[in-house]
């Protein structure tokens, strides 16, 4: 639960400080207000996830694929 | 980009940091045991031709980024997929250096504070130092780089008594072999990292040479990189350096004089933050610039806070611990040789053969409007 909430803190900051002011802004540019939406969604569904003791490292995954990769090419 | 000309020293002091970076840490480890140092040097060597490479490619379109020479090469359409490739890589790396500063600080130091406590005063650090621009970062990197010679300095100059010239004897007893394992290595990593610099040229006086501030900043880093192996292996001897994670902090450990100055090791960890933060911000900024080229936004840092928001969280689900950290750095160097090595050799012969192309097409048209004069204009009525 601490890593969920410090991890709320930390994107709520950004939403606070980064993404409100950049949909207020008049002059902004829509195409970096809505890049920014799914980053930031996705940083913190990956906090989330990561504070419920979901497994989701990917070094497994990859390490066997590049070993994979050279096993066939020997 | 904004017009700010930012001097080239400074671009090459904040390259300089990006080699060090987390590599402050380590070093002496390696296949090359004790010649871990000749490994380094041969690779600040091969770094050169790594920036000749990247200055051609500069060179292409003087005054503009690397991302702005994608487009204009190979177009639109791979050019903006060569910009996601590059913001996946910064992305990625930045992610890994990341994992390594908050596996750092909680094995040596604060091993109770929880991952995400540090990141709340990196993570908006580092997006702040971005967002100010480029011309702040390089400001900051060029003071930052003085802090960490003189305290890499310090760390020599204290050491000195607790060398042993034994530890790096034999020279070249490891074998060739190793050596340029060693070598190609850290041509890639650290070294190799130096082709995300590219995206910093097109704030910089176009009269300055790329090559030089390019290469300047290899120099400095690898030479820099060099004398901190050379420390290491002097201090602790190579097989003790592979033993631990962070070679570095434990070979400053055994320096003390007297009472008066002990716990050195804290240098250390302090070149970590500071050369550590520089590199993040390098890698958001390329991140950033990269976004901005590719779905074409006019305010080039807006995407930073995401960029490094994301490059955080990612950084936690990489690796399941440190000792898988270490074990896949060999694979970042594969991934690593087709974007540093490859990617840049076929813009840069692609971009060549466009311009000779372009300069035949404008030669042929000189010359026929030359041969054959417009017949005079009828007055307007």
């Amino acid at each position: 639960m601490e890593h969920i909430f410090l991890s709320v803190l930390l994107i709520g900051f950004f939403v606070v400080s980064d993404l409100i002011p950049m949909f207020r802004d008049e002059n902004r540019e829509k195409k970096a207000a809505w890049f920014a939406v799914p980053v930031y969604a996705a940083a913190l569904v990956i906090n989330v996830l990561i504070g419920l003791g979901v497994q989701m490292e990917m070094d497994p995954a990859v390490a066997s694929f590049f070993d994979s990769l050279l096993g066939m090419k020997k | 980009m904004e017009n700010e000309k930012i001097p080239g020293i400074k671009i090459s002091a904040l390259i300089a940091l990006l080699l060090i970076g987390s590599s402050v840490t380590v070093g002496g480890g390696s296949w090359a045991q004790q010649d871990s140092w000749i490994a380094m040097a041969a690779a600040t060597v091969g770094g050169l031709l790594l920036a000749w490479l990247y200055s051609a490619v500069l060179r292409l379109h003087p005054g503009r980024d690397m991302f702005d020479i994608f487009i204009e090469v190979t177009g639109s359409v791979c050019g903006k997929i060569l910009c996601w490739l590059y913001v996946i890589y910064a992305v990625f790396t930045g992610a890994q250096i990341f994992a390594l500063y908050n596996n750092f600080i909680q094995i040596v130091n604060l091993d109770k504070t929880p991952t995400e406590g540090i990141l709340l005063i990196s993570v908006p650090l580092v997006a702040g130092l971005v967002k100010g621009s480029l011309k702040n970062l390089a400001s900051c990197a060029k003071f930052l780089f003085i802090v960490v010679l003189l305290m890499t300095g310090s760390t020599i100059l204290f050491g000195l008594s607790f060398m042993k010239m034994d530890n790096i004897k034999p020279i070249l007893g490891s074998g060739i072999g190793p050596i340029a394992q060693s070598a190609g290595f850290y041509l890639t990593l650290p070294i190799g990292e130096s082709v995300l610099a590219m995206s910093f040229f097109s704030g910089i006086n176009q009269k300055e040479s790329p090559f030089r501030i390019l290469a300047l900043g290899i120099l400095f880093g690898g030479a820099l990189l060099t004398a901190i192996i050379v420390r290491n292996v002097l201090l602790v001897g190579a097989p003790t350096c592979n033993l631990f994670l962070f070679a570095s902090y434990e070979a400053v450990g055994v320096i003390s004089v007297g009472d008066f100055v002990t716990r050195i090791s804290a240098f250390i960890g302090i070149e970590l933050t500071l050369a550590g933060i520089v590199k993040l911000s390098v890698f958001t900024f390329t991140a950033a610039v990269g976004v901005s080229k590719a779905i074409g936004l006019k305010k080039y840092l807006q995407p930073a806070a995401p960029c490094c928001a994301f490059m955080a969280a990612l950084g936690m689900t990489l690796y399941t611990n440190i000792q898988s950290e270490v074990e896949f750095e060999k694979y970042s160097a594969l991934v690593g040789v087709p974007l540093q090595i490859v990617l840049p050799l076929i813009i840069l012969v692609t971009g060549k053969i466009r311009l000779r192309r372009k300069k035949k097409g404008a030669a042929k048209k000189a010359s026929h409007t030359g041969s054959t004069a417009a017949p005079p204009k009828e007055p307007a009525l």
